[in-house]
């Protein structure tokens, strides 16, 4: 299994991706999980996340997201559902959407095995932080990830 | 021609990193205006560096580029290093220029496949591609995903590495890491580059055959096909001291972009692939020049377009240069050390330069006696390509029109000409809308 964090680490809740995975690699350094899945923070590399997604293994991919909902809510979508909410893409490699990267991976076949942990942002202001209510579904996160990277194969 | 008319404005150029503009204007077969303009704001990281000490400079100066970040940091280095006089091991070094390699292959394999192909291919982004070139877009993905992984082994990061600061390293590459990094290259990334090279060589004549002669300048060294180290060279001026880099980039401003443009010995110069390989061909390492002979290149090249197949020669010659520096560096054992420090803090400057995939990377420092940074200048690759482009421009205009291309081919043709010179716009100071107006 593979954590891909994406995200703007200074842009406050933006980069909550990157901050789950650095908190991933943190658990796996203690030696506190029994499986550790592979962890790429990805940040803006929307290219590197596709790279990732083509080495067909499962993947969940963590992002900020906004879906109208409660700061710091988070909801795990299929690449299905997040192709239901595709926005227009973007002309720039650096800012490559995250649903261009999700169509490639179907063009590509491998949207079976990808999901995204999408986070609501509270506070996307310039800064290194996450606003206190995505700072507190942190544990809620790393415990679903923990979990599903001890169950899968 | 002599009566035409011809207004042409791209206000978004997309396959590029920032944002960027291209106007064209002709009036009754005058040429009135011709250029990119760049319209992101200032960033001010020279400024924003005041105060900092010298332990801090590289992890902030990283930050002004994403695919960039190993040169930027590199450089940084080395320019602190100079000022403050540190020296670094020679396992630094190798290991230094290992990573510049790798960062070199991440943002080659992007920009010739994810960002010049697609013009190649007749497809408006990498995305469609996915669809009808499966293949070629896995073996990128692939290639791409092995670079950022060398330098996360040797950086502790894929992108902003974490491991470097003044005088080394603070944790080192395992002779596992190494091992794994040789038998991925050799095994993948070579036949992976065999195997870009057929299809680049397929797609070879969609390049326009537009030449403009101008100046090239890169770093060169009596030793390598230069990145990590040198002298500036000049096709038309010769070998200068790094230390008079000033001399070289001449940066003045222009109405229409906020971006500074450069000149050195005429109206204009390139630097990058072009400005690398012109200076320095004879170094190519045996894969990189048998793929440059197979592409038909042979310096002087003077076409901008070209300047993307030979980022392709380039990452031949990259991955050759990483197996020979990791044969050294296996041979030699990985040895623990610390990083160097500086004896008694003292006012300093130092200025150094890099290659980075987009060409000649500038950092000067001036420190004073308790190592913070007094004065700080960065000439990134963009500032000093952005003049060359606009004389590009006006000189490719005429040659489309009297090749009588359609204002969709013209305004496809100079899009791939933006971005052939593969611009990182943001660093300088999205996305592509076309308006014609007559």
């Amino acid at each position: 299994m593979t954590i891909i964090g994406m995200g703007n680490p200074d842009m406050g809740d933006d980069g909550v991706g990157v901050r789950v995975a650095e908190l991933v690699q943190e658990e796996a350094r203690r030696g506190t999980w029994r499986k550790v899945p592979q962890v790429v923070a990805a940040g803006g590399d929307a290219v590197l996340a596709g790279a990732c997604i083509a080495e067909d293994t499962d993947v969940l991919l963590v992002d900020a997201v906004n879906m109208q909902a409660e700061p710091g809510q988070w909801r795990v979508f299929s690449a299905r559902e997040a192709l239901l909410c595709r926005e227009p893409a973007a002309g720039s490699t650096h800012t490559l959407s995250l649903s261009a990267v999700i169509e490639m991976a179907r063009a590509l076949g491998y949207t079976e095995r990808l999901r995204i942990l999408g986070v609501q942002v509270g506070d996307v202001r310039p800064g290194r932080f996450l606003s206190p209510q995505v700072a507190r579904c942190m544990p809620a996160i790393l415990t679903r990830i923990r979990e599903e990277a001890e169950t899968l194969p | 021609m002599s009566d035409a008319n011809l207004h042409i404005e791209v206000p978004y150029v997309t396959r590029v990193e920032g944002h960027g503009n291209i106007v064209i204007d002709m009036r009754q077969g005058r040429l009135v205006t011709s250029h990119l303009e760049v319209v992101e704001p200032p960033r001010y990281f020279e400024a924003m560096l005041k105060g900092f000490p010298y332990s801090d400079v590289a992890l902030i100066t990283s930050r002004i580029c994403g695919i960039c970040s190993v040169g930027h940091q590199v450089t940084s280095l080395k320019a602190t290093e100079k000022a403050l006089d540190i020296t670094i091991s020679e396992q630094t070094v190798l290991l230094r220029k290992l990573l510049v390699y790798g960062a070199t292959m991440q943002s080659h394999v992007l920009h010739v496949f994810f960002l010049a192909a697609p013009d190649l291919l007749g497809v408006p982004s990498v995305v469609p591609l996915a669809a009808t070139h499966p293949d070629v877009v896995k073996m990128a993905l692939r290639m791409k995903k092995l670079a950022n992984d060398i330098c996360d082994r040797l950086g502790g990061r894929t992108i902003h590495p974490n491991r470097l600061v003044p005088g080394g390293f603070t944790k080192l590459p395992s002779r596992a890491d190494l091992e794994w990094i040789r038998d991925m290259l050799v095994k993948q990334m070579v036949p992976d580059a065999k195997a870009s090279l057929a299809l680049l060589k397929k797609l070879a004549p969609k390049f326009p055959a537009f030449e403009r002669e101008t100046e090239y300048i890169g770093l060169a060294s009596p030793t390598e096909y230069a990145f990590y180290d040198g002298k500036i060279a000049s096709t038309d001026t010769g070998l200068v001291e790094v230390d008079d880099y000033l001399a070289m980039t001449n940066e003045f401003v222009v109405p229409h972009s906020t971006s500074k443009h450069c000149r050195h010995a005429r109206s204009s110069y390139f630097v990058g692939a072009l400005g690398r390989f012109n200076n320095n061909h004879a170094l190519l390492n045996p894969l990189a020049k048998a793929a440059a002979t197979e592409l038909g290149l042979k310096p002087v090249v003077k076409n901008p377009f070209l300047n993307t197949a030979v980022q392709l020669v380039e990452t031949f010659h990259v991955v050759e240069e990483s197996l020979k520096l990791i044969d050294i560096l296996l041979s030699k054992g990985i040895k623990e050390e610390k990083p160097a420090v500086p004896g008694k803090l003292r006012e300093g400057r130092g200025a150094e330069a890099t290659e980075v995939p987009r060409g000649i990377l500038f950092h000067d420092y001036t420190y004073d006696n308790r190592g913070q940074v007094v004065k700080a200048n960065c000439i990134i690759p963009t500032t000093q390509n952005t003049q060359c482009i606009d004389d590009d421009m006006t000189a490719l205009v005429p040659w489309m029109m009297d090749r009588d291309m359609s204002k969709d081919q013209m305004t496809l043709t100079l899009e791939m000409l933006v971005r052939a010179y593969d611009p990182c716009i943001s660093c300088s100071v999205h996305f592509l809308d076309v308006e014609f107006l007559e």
